[in-house]
């Protein structure tokens, strides 16, 4: 079975939107997905994260950073234990945004050490829920793309193994019961 | 977008196969179908990313996306005409074509999957008709060609050699244990839920969700 790698869900987060203040006049971009623009500053844009970081490399916009990558709101959740505001693919994006503009994002160091710490929590709820997992389902509440994708291999066997083991027991019952 | 959608209840669950693939045996694993506004609105590039996502996650070989893949070619074509008529500055055609690298990463991606899983399951393509209906005429032409050079291969190293009754190579025993590769479709897959729900069927059964 395929895998997802690393790269390509940071591939697939660099689909997501957010917001860039243009620091230069841009035409619109008739994108093959979607037109863009067009940019004028002072006024915001929304455009996928691909798009910011092209054009925050070449210094013609400013990322705008997220609601939630804050360090008000992220260490809100810390002490809340609720992670309902995080977006899906939350580690992919605030790596690819971290990576490109730091000096966009006010405290970027604070904010890392921050989302490090919910992704560290988050793992470890998740190993404590470990022992839920019966043959039918396993029940996991707001899991990030990054977070199952690296459980997936581990769940998905065990998993496996636990259905092939219920599959056998349920055989040797019916084969019991066949020979009264 | 996520914020109404984990308002409910927002689960991610494992499951078997069976009672979510259905017949046709797809979108099992949407994890990008977060758009709640219906999906009407999604553009070719949305779609062919999730179907690039649950072929990526799925044991079996799924259906060709054959007119979601023509109208992304003819987007392609289209869209480098344009660049060239424009004559545009350097930067904005940079953008542009970055926009059809990734597009093309996708499609070319995709197409590698499907044959990684053409060459595992080449045999069963070939003798089961309703798994051959899943190929392209192209995928189809590949896989026999394939199954041909791995055929003369065994022959000539090693079946040639055993006497006339060892040498099928897709033969069922009294068992059911067949030598052709094929799926694992009870394999376990992970999805997401959209909605709060309690009860869902398994195979024969309903399971209740405890949370």
């Amino acid at each position: 079975m395929n895998y997802v790698k690393e790269e390509e869900l940071a591939f697939l987060a660099e689909n997501e939107l957010i917001i860039v203040a243009p620091t230069v006049k841009l035409p619109i971009l008739y994108l093959m997905g979607n037109n863009y623009g067009p940019f004028q500053p002072p006024l915001k844009e929304k455009v996928p994260i691909w798009l910011a970081i092209l054009l925050r490399n070449r210094n013609k916009c400013r990322i705008v950073p997220p609601e939630w990558m804050k360090v008000e709101k992220l260490s809100d959740m810390l002490t809340k234990k609720n992670f309902k505001s995080l977006p899906f693919q939350y580690l992919e994006i605030s790596h690819l945004l971290l990576g490109c503009a730091t000096a966009d994002i006010p405290n970027s160091n604070t904010i890392l050490t921050l989302i490090r710490e919910i992704y560290e929590i988050r793992k470890a709820t998740f190993r404590a829920k470990i022992k839920d997992l019966n043959s039918d389902h396993m029940l996991i509440e707001d899991l990030g793309m990054m977070e199952i994708n690296e459980f997936r291999p581990f769940v998905t066997t065990s998993f496996n193994h636990i259905r092939k083991l219920n599959d056998s027991y349920k055989k040797k019952d019916d084969d019991s019961d066949s020979e009264f | 977008m996520f914020g109404e959608e984990l308002e409910n209840t927002h689960l991610s669950s494992i499951c078997n196969t069976a009672d979510v693939d259905g017949s046709n045996g797809f979108n099992t694993q949407d994890f990008l179908n977060d758009d709640s506004e219906g999906a009407s609105e999604q553009s070719d590039i949305d779609l062919f990313t999730k179907a690039w996502i649950n072929e990526k996650n799925s044991p079996e070989i799924l259906n060709f996306k054959k007119e979601l893949l023509e109208s992304l070619s003819l987007k392609l074509t289209t869209q480098k005409h344009f660049i060239e008529e424009e004559n545009l500055e350097i930067f904005l055609s940079s953008i542009y074509l970055q926009e059809i690298e990734r597009l093309k990463f996708l499609i070319r991606s995709y197409l590698k999957m499907r044959l990684e899983k053409i060459e595992k399951f080449s045999l069963d393509f070939l003798v089961n008709q309703e798994n051959r209906l899943k190929l392209s005429s192209k995928e189809l032409s590949y896989c026999e060609k394939y199954q041909r050079l791995k055929q003369e291969y065994f022959n000539k190293t090693c079946l040639e050699k055993l006497p006339e009754m060892l040498r099928s190579i897709e033969e069922k025993n009294e068992m059911g244990l067949s030598m052709i590769v094929e799926p694992d479709l009870n394999d376990s897959v992970l999805f997401k839920v959209d909605k709060s729900i309690e009860i869902y069927r398994l195979e024969d059964r309903l399971v209740t969700i405890k949370s």
